[in-house]
């Protein structure tokens, strides 16, 4: 019988115990604290409305009203930047989120099941991988329309493919493991052992690729922001450096903080999905974690 | 005193030498000679001018073909294939006598009948401006190779500006009659012309070369060759400017960002001005419950900033104090009908006007084309002033056959921005945005605004040839036309035109890009 | 793992790898027909210039295009075309499709080339050198670089190299295939192109060295902690040695695989570079065609890069099967 509740939080707390000594993680679980106190208390962060058009065009950094600079529609670059971030997060979560409920659900099932089923899925899951994704989200906004919704339907879905394969490979572990074997013995359904007693095994490596999905998330956003494909009524990341790409001769600034907001974002999703795999995967402890356990483990990269 | 008036002149004329000596301006005479590079934006989908409007394709096109008259800079008709013509008094009858003597590029003899094949076989069924002309043309015949008489249903004010290379342009018979599709025609890629330069070579997306027609019929070009490369990145176009790559790139192709950097520099000649107005407004849905109330619209006039929008998109370049056609028309601009006068921007007096109609708040949407980044940054700051009276407005991005449909065909929209050419004349071009207007045909009004009396002003309008006549029904017409606000109309373009400092004989023609035989460089 | 012998031959597995691709291709091209005719709008409004035009143009426009007949119809027309090697004809260009990408893809891939290869190179030299001298200097570095390189996005390091190498110091032009006026020509003209293709494929191919690199270190340090190498060592072959015939080899497997995996996601970056720097490549093409509704371009691009994906990974499989000798061809 499993006992999952101790086990989960005894799991919980040794994947704690890894990450918090790892520096680099814990860096970055500090920047995406940060980004979601921007996110969140944006109107009182933000000193001015970020779609307040003034004339004052085109000011350079440094000045206490303005302290990154003005856009060319006299916009605040500061309260756009942290405004920004809600798209950002918003459509980096939900996206992943998206992703993650249908890989784990087609992995589950493909992993489990196996036989045709997995042939199938699996076949289809090469064919999304195949069809370069950028340039697939790009041709279908620019059919059905823009919008916040649809961004992160386009980009959720096209995310799955990566968690699907981790999953099912988890599961195909799994299956055979003794105590779902006794738990088929005992007359479990297959449903119930694929989400109640399998999944909660399986939510380490899960979280991680989930985290790290974010991180793309949040490029692919910008990149589709870029190309002018954003949601036009929002401030966003991708679509400031949209505009600033006819002005950099005129104002760098319209340019460089944006994509610095960009970076660190992605940057610390991937230096906390790292720490979670590196935590939660003690055969990576290479500096020094050198425990009969971590020998004895399968270990993959 | 002989001999201090002696002394005299002879001391002025020694000023007067070396004044001259030393002065810079010298008075230039044209040198023939050199290359022109111009950039295009975009490539032209083909190089037939008959078979669309579309602007690249325009101006690779104008000097290859000719028409039968060109505009020069003070908008009067100019003799091009036709040397000159003669109005009947009732105004229905032209006479155009042809240059005789003009070869096509390929060799054979330029007569009427090119003329009235292209008018009838090509132009009236393919060309979007011509096809307005066309619907008044009772009959075109050639009673001899040079001589073309066009006889009109009814007068038409701007017939005779609506005959250039622009509007009505001459494709060679021989080449075309026997051909099915006139897209697939070998001319429709390689043109043949009697414009001052001939076509050599066209690479697709890299450019178009032409050289100079040495036995053309008017002022022979003094430039060997004309190269038009085609730069789609606007970083890309004006930095080929700046090093000398390129010599001249048109208004419809230069970012307007740029424009305070050109100005500072030296060696390049930065033109403003308004030669064929356009109009940039945002349609307006009648059928919207509340959009469908005038009040409703005086308000939102009211509400939005056109100085900023100028200021903000068009780098202070446009003129916002217009009325329903614009000001650039002398006989359309009158103090009554300006909206500057009418409806100044006053956010208080907008939420009077909107408390009045029994409007609180108001949620509408409007629709721009994203490739359009002047239509898109207006409507932000459209976005921007209504929020200040209580509307919000949100952007919905269309890509421009999207935006067709649903603008034109179905009406699916409450606002949508925009910008129509005037075409040089308002008959031919602003007309259409407030004349009854069935579904589904694009580019002409979508409001559903429908008044028979304006239907009935304006087209007296079109066809009365006599300005002083014409400005007073124009003045009619547009006293109710401004008190109804059909169209929210934000400003009338002023264009700039940048080209390499060094060159001469530029923009003599009213739209700059045709008569590019005139051009030349100074040193 | 059987024995290299075992089984099929290399030939077969390779016979097989492409009879399992073709499905995969046929598959790609219904999708993408589907996906494009069910959306909104009508590629032959966007032909017409601005002012109205004549109903009869319209339908004859239509009719030209095969566009008034029902889709199944066109589907499979579409389909005998493709397998003919005809991607249809461009609504805006006006030319066959194939001839627009194909002639575009070459400068595409030279940039993607480029950018794989300097990548490559330069990200596994950073991360051989990481793992040889690990906690060093160089591995912290290394470590940095490939964290903080993946991070980034494309179109913004484009930008900034733009500022800084273009405008600021004034080294390099900001964009375009080549300069404009000059005509040169043979070294002239290459060295003119080199000039104007380095931001861009530096642009692109730092996402990718940071990858290759932090690979390239994690799998050679993995390799060289392995039971086997502790084997060689213990039996005094020396560290060079170990380095590049047991430690390299091994270590070059998932690197070949990502380099093939990569291909994919440079197809998003190069899109986004050549938008940056106003390379005509198909990245802009794409761009265009979507503006434009060209459906039979955006058709053609979708199928030349995905079956160029298919091809790259193909090869990569062939490759990765022929150095690895430990596995099998079924």
């Amino acid at each position: 019988m499993s006992n999952n509740s101790s086990k989960d939080s005894s799991e919980i707390n040794k994947i704690w115990y890894y990450f918090r000594r790892k520096k680099l993680a814990m860096a970055g679980l500090v920047i995406v604290a940060m980004i979601f106190i921007m996110a969140v208390f944006a109107p009182l962060l933000a000193p001015h409305d970020p779609h307040s058009i003034t004339r004052h065009r085109f000011e350079a950094p440094g000045t206490a009203d303005h302290v990154l600079g003005t856009d060319n529609m006299g916009r605040d670059i500061l309260s756009r930047v942290i405004w920004g971030a809600r798209v950002s997060l918003l459509v980096g979560i939900l996206a992943s989120v998206t992703g993650t409920i249908i890989g784990i659900t087609l992995g589950a099932v493909s992993g489990y099941f196996g036989g045709w089923v997995d042939n199938l899925l699996m076949r289809i899951t090469e064919l999304f991988m195949t069809i370069p994704r950028f340039v697939l989200a790009l041709v279908v906004i620019s059919f059905f329309g823009t919008g916040i919704n649809r961004l992160i339907l386009v980009i959720g879905f096209l995310s799955w493919p990566g968690m699907a394969r981790i999953v099912r490979s988890e599961y195909l572990t799994h299956k055979s493991h003794p105590y779902v074997e006794s738990g088929r013995v005992i007359g479990m359904s297959d449903w119930r052992l694929i989400f109640i007693e399998i999944l909660p095994n399986v939510m380490p490596q899960v979280v991680v690729v989930a985290t790290l999905d974010i991180a793309t998330a949040i490029l692919l956003e910008a990149g589709l922001g870029f190309f002018g494909l954003g949601d036009p009524n929002l401030v966003s990341w991708g679509g400031m450096l949209s505009l600033a790409q006819g002005y950099l001769r005129r104002a760098w600034w319209m340019s460089v903080f944006p994509g610095l907001a960009i970076s660190l974002a992605v940057l610390s999703f991937n230096l906390v999905g790292d720490g979670l795999n590196e935590a939660t995967n003690p055969r990576l402890q290479s500096e020094g974690f050198n425990t009969a356990e971590s020998k004895l483990s399968g270990g993959k990269t | 005193m002989k001999k201090f008036k002696f002394g005299t002149i002879f001391v002025l004329a020694l000023v007067f030498v070396v004044a001259f000596g030393l002065s810079p301006v010298r008075a230039e005479s044209p040198s023939e000679g050199g290359d022109l590079v111009v950039a295009l934006g975009e490539d032209p989908e083909h190089l037939n001018p008959a078979l669309t409007t579309g602007y690249p394709v325009a101006a690779a096109t104008a000097n290859v073909y000719s028409a039968l008259t060109w505009r020069s800079e003070d908008g009067e008709a100019q003799p091009d294939l036709a040397k000159s013509w003669d109005v009947s008094d009732d105004y229905l009858e032209y006479t155009f006598y042809l240059q005789e003597d003009v070869r096509w590029h390929d060799g054979e003899a330029f007569t009427s009948a090119d003329v009235k094949f292209s008018m009838e076989e090509l132009l009236a069924n393919y060309h979007g401006r011509f096809q307005d002309v066309a619907e008044k043309i009772a009959d075109i015949e050639t009673p001899d190779d040079y001589t073309v008489v066009i006889t009109l249903e009814e007068p038409y004010a701007p017939f005779l500006s609506s005959m250039t290379v622009f509007d009505a342009p001459i494709l060679p018979r021989h080449l075309l009659e026997d051909v099915d599709d006139y897209g697939d025609a070998d001319i429709t890629t390689s043109p043949v012309g009697t414009g001052p330069f001939q076509f050599v070579e066209w690479e697709r997306g890299d450019r178009i070369v032409l050289e100079r027609y040495d036995d053309y019929h008017g002022q022979v070009a003094y430039m060997d060759r004309l190269y038009y490369n085609i730069l789609p990145d606007t970083a890309s176009r004006t930095a080929a400017l700046e090093t000398g790559e390129v010599d001249y790139i048109m208004g419809h192709y230069f970012p307007r960002a740029d424009i305070p950097r050109f100005r500072e520099n030296p060696d390049i000649e930065v033109w403003q001005g308004t030669r064929i107005p356009a109009l940039w407004f945002a349609f307006v849905n009648h059928e919207h419950p509340e959009l469908g109330d005038p009040l409703v619209r005086q308000a939102l006039m009211h509400a939005t900033d056109r100085d900023l929008i100028i200021e903000l998109s068009q780098e202070g370049l446009g003129n916002y104090k217009i009325g329903p056609m614009g000001a650039s028309f002398d006989f359309v601009d009158f103090p009554e009908t300006n909206y500057e006068n009418l409806y100044p921007y006053n956010p208080d007096r907008a939420r009077e006007l909107l408390d009045e109609a029994g409007v609180d708040s108001l949620d509408i949407e409007i629709i721009v084309d994203p490739a359009r980044e002047d239509l898109m940054q207006a409507a932000e700051i459209m976005q921007d002033n209504f929020r200040q009276i209580d509307v919000n407005l949100s952007i919905d991005t269309q890509e421009r056959e999207v935006m067709i449909e649903n603008v034109y065909e179905k009406r699916n929209y409450d606002l949508s921005m925009q910008s129509f050419t005037s075409g040089g004349d308002p008959a031919s071009g602003y007309h259409r945005l407030y004349t009854t207007q069935d579904f589904g045909t694009p580019f002409v009004s979508a409001t559903g605004y429908s008044k028979e009396e304006v239907d009935e002003l304006l087209s007296e309008a079109a066809s009365t040839p006599d300005v002083e006549e014409r400005k007073a029904v124009y003045e009619e017409a547009l006293n109710i036309i401004a008190q109804d606000v059909p169209i929210l109309a934000l400003y009338e373009e002023e264009s700039v035109d940048v080209n390499n400092a060094k060159l001469r004989g530029l923009r003599e023609s009213l739209d700059v890009r045709d008569k590019l035989n005139k051009i030349w460089w100074s040193e | 793992m059987s024995k290299k012998g075992e089984g099929r031959s290399l030939g077969q597995y390779a016979l097989l790898r492409i009879a399992q691709a073709l499905p995969l291709i046929i598959a790609i091209i219904i999708i993408n027909f589907l996906l494009i005719n069910l959306a909104p709008g009508d590629p032959v409004t966007a032909l017409i210039g601005e002012f109205p035009v004549p109903q009869e143009y319209v339908e004859e426009m239509r009719a030209n295009f095969g566009l008034d007949q029902n889709i199944a119809v066109r589907l499979v027309r579409y389909l005998g075309n493709v397998l003919r090697g005809d991607l249809g004809f461009s609504f805006n260009y006006r030319v066959p499709v194939l001839d627009l990408v194909l002639n575009r893809l070459g400068r595409t891939i030279i940039l993607m080339i480029s950018a794989i290869t300097f990548a490559s190179i330069v990200g596994i030299s950073l991360g051989v050198a990481a793992a040889k001298w690990r906690n060093s200097f160089i591995d912290n570095f290394a470590v940095a670089f490939a964290t903080i390189g993946y991070s980034i996005p494309v179109f913004w390091s484009g930008q900034i190299l733009i500022l800084i190498f273009a405008i600021w110091l004034g080294w390099l032009p900001s964009g375009g295939l080549q300069s404009i006026r000059g005509d040169y020509f043979g070294w002239a003209l290459i060295v003119d192109r080199a000039r104007h293709m380095i931001l861009p494929m530096l642009a692109l191919s730092l996402r990718y060295m940071a990858l290759t690199t932090r690979l390239t270190r994690s799998s050679l340090l993995e390799t060289l902690n392995s039971d086997f190498i502790l084997a060689a060592k213990s039996r005094g072959v020396k560290s060079r040695g170990i380095l590049w015939n047991h430690g390299l080899r091994n270590a070059a497997m998932p690197i070949i695989t990502v380099v093939g995996f990569h291909f994919t996601f440079m197809v998003a970056g190069s899109a986004l570079v050549e938008t940056v720097f106003g390379w005509p490549g198909i990245g802009r093409l794409l761009y265009t065609s979507i503006t434009a509704r060209d459906f039979p371009v955006l058709l053609g691009i979708l199928l030349v890069v995905s079956v160029a994906v298919i091809l790259v990974t193909l090869i990569t499989d062939l490759l990765y099967a022929f150095v690895d000798p430990r596995v099998t061809y079924d």
